[in-house]
C-alpha cells in the first residue's frame, strides 16, 4: 500500500459527475488526506454491510471549495466524467479497444489470483489446525486408533474419512482460470487521461472559499458543516483523531449579518464546546498583500 | 440547616408536639399564590353573571340583579386609570416607568422586560435584599436569585469535574514520568537507585511536614521538571551546573526573599487579583503586616487551581493564624471572627450573629439559608467569582451581610475578599437606613406596546416631546417606521416591514391565549408560554418567515429577485436553529406570514388598521426531526 500511496502522481483527476466532485481511488484519497489536509467525505455504501449508513466507503465526495483549492494549487484537475466517457467510448476502436479489454482482463485475472491465493491459504490453515487437533486426540487415546495416517498432506486422509469418493466441487472453481468480471469505477485508465484538458469549468465557490483557503493554509482540516449549521467544521488535525474546534461561517465583507444568526451560531457552538468563527474577505485591502481575511471567534457567555 | 436544627434542644422539644397537633389551616401553597397573583391573563377585568341554578329560582333574581346593575352602572373593563408608557425612539421600545403600570403589565399577561433584570423587573427587590434593607425571608427568593444560585452550583460542579480530570491527567503524567525515570536510572546506577529513592522519599516527607518550605532543589533532579518554577530553576549552562552546590548553600539563606518573590510574583490568577488591595489606604502600612499579607497570599498559592488537593496541607497554618485574632470557639455557636475548623463554615462571618444566635434559633436557620443565597454571583457577573475550584468557599465570607451588626466587619461588594484584612482592618460603615432609588423601568417591545394599546386598549403611549397620548393610527405608522434600522423617515410602507410581520404573528398567538416573549436568546423570534413564564417553561420557539404567495410578488423580475432575497434560507441555517431549539427541549414552529400586495397610502388610511391586519394570513408548521433511534420509545 505504501508504494501505491507513493505512486500517486500530482495532477490528480477529480471526476465531476452530476455536479459532485468525486474521487474513486483509495490511494489518491489517502494521499490528499496526508499531504494536503483534504479529507472530503465518504459517500459510498460498503458492499459487506449494505444496510447501515454509519460507516461509508468510496467514493469520496469533495466539497466544491476543496475541489477549487486543488485545482488552484494545481494538485488536481477536474474531469467531466460523463463527457469524457462518451467521447472516449465513441472513438474506441481497434487496438485501443483491444488494449482496454486486455487491461480489464488482466486486472480480473489478478483479482482472481489474489482470491485463489487467499482461499488456499485459508484452507491450509484450517487443515493444519484440524491435523493438530487430531494429533492431540490420538495422543490421548492412542490405543484406540493407533495407525491413523498423518502425513504432511493430510488432505487425503481427511477426504477419505469424510467423503471418500466425490471430488470437491469447489476445486473446479479453484481450478478455473476465468478472470473475475470487473466493474471499473472509471471508464479510463489513469494513463489515458488528457493531461491538460480543461473542459470542465472551475468549481463554483461561494464566499466560503476565501475562509476555506485561509484555514486550510494554516493546517486545519475542514469537513462540511451542515451538522452544526455552518459552512465548515474546522478540525485542528485529522478528523479521525480530533474533535472539531470551530464552526466556521463565511460572510461577505459588507454583508449584513443578522444578530439572531450570531446568537444562534454562538449558542450552538458553545454548547457543543466549539468556537463559532465568522470570517470574511476584505476585498478593498487586497492590493496590499494577497488576500486580506478577517476572522472572529464568538462564544456565548451566559451558559 | 439540619445541623443547627439538631443541635438546638428547643427544637427537639417542640417537634413532637407539633406533629401531635391536629393539622392547622395551611398557608396557601406556592402554586396557589401564583395562581392568585397572576389570576388575570390580560389587563382587563371581566364581570361574569352569577351561575344559574335551575332548582333555586332565587338565583334567577340574582342574575337579573347583577345584569341590571351592570347595564345601569357599567363598570369599566379596563383598569383605570390606564397604564402609561413612554415611547422611546432611541431604544425603539416603549418605556414604562411608574410602579403600578410595571407591576400591572407584568402580572396581567407578562408584558415587558425589566431593563436591569432578566425578565421580571426585580432589580429593586434584589438590591434591597442584597444590602440588607429588607430582611430576606425564608422563602422569599426571587427567581433571579434561584437562577443564579443554580448557575453558581452548576459552575462549581463544572470546576470540580475539570479539577478531577486535571488531577487524573497529572497523576498519570507523574506516573509516566516516574516510570521514565526508573527506566533511565536503572541501567546507569543500579546500586545507587535504592539510596536515591529513599532520599527523595525523605524529602517528600519533610515537605509534607513543613508545607511552607519550597521544594528543595535536589528534588528537581528526580522529578521531571514541568512546572514553570522548576523549569526556571534548571541550570542554564554547564558552569551554573557546576556551581550549583554553592547555590544550594545560599538557597537556604535567601529563602525568605525567594519565598516572598514566589508568592509575590505578578498576580495573574483571579484569586490573587482579588486579594490585591484596592487603594493605598487598604494596603497594610508597616512591617508586622507583611507577614499577614504573605499568609493571605499563601491561602491562594500561585499554582493552577487543579492542584486543589495540595491546599489542605496549607490550611491548618492559615487557620491557626486567623485563630490568633479571635477567641477559640470551634463549636456551632461560633463567635466572631474566629475561624471555624472547616473552610465550609468560614462563612459565619464575623460576629455576625453573636447576639442573634443566642436569641433564638430561627435566626440561625435563616442564617444558613442565607449562605446558600449569597453564594450567588454578584450582579455585575464577574467571571472571577469562580476563579478556581477552591474559590467559592472562601468567597462566601464576603457576601453575607444581612444583619446590621455584620456590616461592621464585612466588606463592601467592591472590596477584595480577604478575611485576614477583615479581621485587622475595622471598616466603619455608617449604620443609617439605606434608601435605594428604583432605577429600573420596563421596556415593552413595539409589538407588545401596540397590542396593549390597539387590541386591548389598556395602555396609553405618550410622546416624549408633546407628553400627550399617541392615537392608534399614528402609533401604527410610527412603529412601522421605527421597526427599520435606521428608522425610515419617509417609509414606503411596504406590507412586509418587520413590525407588520411580527405584529401579525404576535397578535395571532396572543389572541389564541398564548403568552409570547422574545426568543432572541434562542435565536428565534418568539417563545410561546402556555400560561406564562412563572408557571412553565416555554414550549415552542416561533420563527417568523415571510411568504410572498400573492401573485403580485411574482409579477415582475425585480420583485422576484426581491422575494428571493427575502425568502432564501439555507439548510445549514435551518439545522442550526433547530438544533439550538431542541437542545433546550423546545419545539420549533415555523410561522409563515402571507404578505399581501402593497396598497397606496390613501387606500391604507381609508381601510384602517383592522382591515390592514385582516389581509395577512398566518400558517404554522411545527418542525421536529424524526430520529429513528430516539423516537422508537
Amino acid at each position: 500500500m505504501a508504494e501505491a500511496y507513493d505512486s500517486v502522481s500530482e495532477p490528480i483527476p477529480i471526476s465531476l459527475i452530476a455536479g459532485r466532485y468525486l474521487l474513486f481511488d483509495v490511494n489518491v484519497v489517502t494521499y490528499l488526506r496526508r499531504t494536503h489536509n483534504i479529507c472530503g467525505s465518504l459517500i459510498g455504501g460498503i458492499p459487506q454491510a449494505p444496510q447501515q449508513n454509519m460507516f461509508l466507503g468510496l467514493p469520496v465526495e469533495l466539497m466544491p471549495e476543496e475541489a477549487a483549492l486543488l485545482v488552484k494549487k494545481e494538485i488536481g484537475y477536474i474531469v467531466d466524467d460523463v463527457a469524457w466517457h462518451t467521447q472516449r467510448f465513441n472513438t474506441f476502436e481497434g487496438e485501443d479497444r483491444q488494449k482496454y479489454l486486455a487491461s480489464l482482463r488482466s486486472q480480473g485475472l489478478k483479482a482472481r489470483k489474489t482470491a485463489q491465493f487467499a482461499a488456499r491459504k485459508r484452507a491450509d490453515h484450517g487443515l493444519r489446525k484440524l491435523v493438530a487437533k487430531k494429533a492431540i486426540e490420538s495422543d490421548s487415546s492412542e490405543d484406540e486408533s493407533p495407525d491413523t495416517p498423518f502425513d504432511g498432506t493430510s488432505s487425503d486422509a481427511l477426504y477419505d474419512v469424510d467423503r471418500p469418493s466425490s471430488p470437491a466441487p469447489s476445486s473446479i472453481a479453484f481450478a478455473s482460470s476465468e478472470p473475475y468480471a470487473l466493474t471499473p469505477s472509471t471508464s479510463y485508465s489513469p494513463s489515458s487521461l488528457p493531461q491538460n484538458s480543461s473542459p470542465a469549468p472551475d468549481p463554483p465557490v461561494g464566499p466560503g472559499y476565501a475562509l476555506f483557503e485561509l484555514l486550510q493554509s494554516r493546517g486545519y482540516f475542514m469537513m462540511p458543516g451542515l451538522r452544526f449549521g455552518c459552512n465548515f467544521n474546522v478540525y485542528p488535525g485529522d478528523p479521525l483523531r480530533f474533535h472539531a474546534h470551530f464552526l466556521a461561517n463565511a460572510y461577505e465583507f459588507d454583508e449584513e449579518i443578522p444578530l439572531i444568526d450570531l446568537i444562534g451560531g454562538g449558542r450552538l457552538g458553545t454548547s457543543v464546546k466549539k468556537g463559532f468563527v465568522i470570517g470574511g474577505e476584505d476585498l478593498d485591502a487586497e492590493a496590499e498583500s494577497g488576500r486580506k481575511m478577517r476572522t472572529f471567534c464568538i462564544e456565548w457567555g451566559g451558559m | 440547616m439540619a445541623d443547627t436544627a439538631a443541635i438546638t434542644p428547643a427544637d427537639h422539644g417542640v417537634k413532637p408536639t407539633v406533629s401531635a397537633e391536629p393539622p392547622k389551616p395551611r398557608a396557601p401553597s406556592k402554586r396557589d399564590q401564583l395562581n392568585k397573583l397572576y389570576a388575570l391573563p390580560a389587563p382587563l377585568r371581566t364581570f361574569p353573571l352569577p351561575t344559574f341554578v335551575p332548582h333555586n329560582p332565587l338565583s334567577l333574581f340574582h342574575i337579573l340583579f347583577v345584569w341590571v346593575a351592570q347595564t345601569v352602572n357599567p363598570q369599566p373593563a379596563h383598569i383605570t386609570p390606564l397604564y402609561q408608557g413612554w415611547f422611546s425612539p432611541e431604544t425603539r421600545s416603549v418605556h414604562v416607568t411608574d410602579a403600578r403600570s410595571i407591576r400591572g403589565l407584568w402580572e396581567q399577561g407578562f408584558y415587558g422586560k425589566g431593563s436591569l433584570s432578566r425578565s421580571e423587573p426585580q432589580w429593586l427587590e434584589l438590591q434591597k435584599t442584597r444590602t440588607g434593607v429588607k430582611k430576606a425571608a425564608k422563602n422569599d427568593i426571587t427567581a433571579w436569585e434561584v437562577t443564579s444560585t443554580r448557575r453558581a452550583e452548576r459552575q462549581e460542579k463544572k470546576w470540580e469535574r475539570a479539577r478531577t480530570e486535571r488531577e487524573a491527567i497529572e497523576q498519570k503524567l507523574a506516573e509516566e514520568a516516574a516510570a521514565a525515570l526508573d527506566e533511565a536510572a536503572e541501567p546507569i546506577l543500579p546500586s545507587d537507585l535504592m539510596t536515591t529513592d529513599t532520599m527523595t522519599y525523605e524529602i517528600v516527607e519533610e515537605v509534607e511536614q513543613v508545607p511552607d518550605e519550597p521544594p528543595p532543589v535536589a528534588k528537581a533532579r528526580y522529578v521531571a521538571p514541568v512546572g514553570p518554577l522548576e523549569l526556571l530553576s534548571l541550570p542554564n549552562s554547564d558552569t551554573e551546573l557546576k556551581s550549583s552546590t554553592s547555590s544550594v548553600l545560599c538557597f537556604s539563606e535567601d529563602m525568605d526573599r525567594r519565598f516572598v518573590e514566589r508568592f509575590y510574583a505578578a498576580p495573574v490568577d483571579p484569586l490573587k487579583l482579588l486579594a490585591l488591595p484596592n487603594s493605598v489606604q487598604d494596603y497594610p502600612p508597616s512591617a508586622p503586616n507583611t507577614q499577614d499579607v504573605s499568609v493571605s497570599s499563601l491561602k491562594s498559592p500561585p499554582r493552577p487551581p487543579s492542584n486543589g488537593h495540595a491546599i489542605p496541607s496549607l490550611k491548618p497554618r492559615s487557620l491557626g493564624v486567623s485563630n490568633k485574632d479571635g477567641p477559640d470557639s470551634e463549636d456551632g455557636h461560633g463567635l466572631g471572627i474566629s475561624a471555624p475548623p472547616k473552610l465550609e463554615e468560614v462563612e459565619i462571618v464575623g460576629g455576625s450573629d453573636t447576639n442573634e444566635d443566642t436569641v433564638d434559633d430561627s435566626v440561625h436557620s435563616t442564617h444558613s439559608e442565607d449562605t446558600v443565597e449569597t453564594h450567588d454571583t454578584p450582579p455585575n457577573g464577574s467571571a472571577l467569582v469562580n476563579g478556581g475550584p477552591s474559590t467559592p468557599k472562601i468567597k462566601r465570607r464576603k457576601s453575607v451581610r444581612f444583619s446590621p451588626t455584620v456590616e461592621k466587619t464585612t466588606f463592601i461588594q467592591t472590596e477584595p475578599p480577604s478575611p485576614e484584612k477583615a479581621a485587622t482592618l475595622k471598616t466603619t460603615t455608617e449604620e443609617e437606613p439605606l434608601v435605594i432609588r428604583d432605577q429600573e423601568h420596563t421596556q415593552l417591545t413595539l409589538e407588545e406596546a401596540f397590542f396593549l394599546a390597539y387590541a386591548l386598549g389598556a395602555l396609553d403611549i405618550l410622546d416624549p416631546e408633546t407628553k400627550k397620548p399617541i392615537s392608534n393610527q399614528d402609533l401604527f405608522y410610527l412603529f412601522r417606521k421605527t421597526s427599520y434600522f435606521p428608522p425610515q423617515a419617509n417609509p414606503s410602507l411596504s406590507p412586509d416591514d418587520p413590525f407588520m410581520t411580527n405584529y401579525v404573528v404576535y397578535h395571532h398567538f396572543r389572541s389564541l391565549g398564548w403568552v409570547l416573549r422574545s426568543g432572541i436568546k434562542f435565536s428565534v423570534d418568539y417563545m410561546l408560554y402556555v400560561r406564562g413564564p412563572v408557571f412553565t417553561h416555554a414550549e415552542f420557539g416561533v420563527l417568523i418567515l415571510p411568504s410572498y404567495s400573492d401573485s403580485y410578488w411574482s409579477s415582475n423580475p425585480f420583485l422576484q429577485n426581491y422575494v428571493k432575497s427575502k425568502e432564501t434560507r439555507t439548510w445549514a441555517w435551518m439545522n442550526r436553529i433547530h438544533r439550538v431549539i431542541t437542545q433546550v427541549k423546545k419545539t420549533l414552529v415555523l410561522v409563515y406570514v402571507d404578505i399581501p400586495k402593497p396598497l397606496e397610502a390613501e387606500e391604507e388610511a381609508k381601510i384602517g388598521i383592522d382591515a390592514m391586519l385582516a389581509r395577512y394570513k398566518v400558517r404554522e408548521v411545527m418542525m421536529t426531526r424524526f430520529s429513528a433511534n430516539r423516537q422508537r420509545d
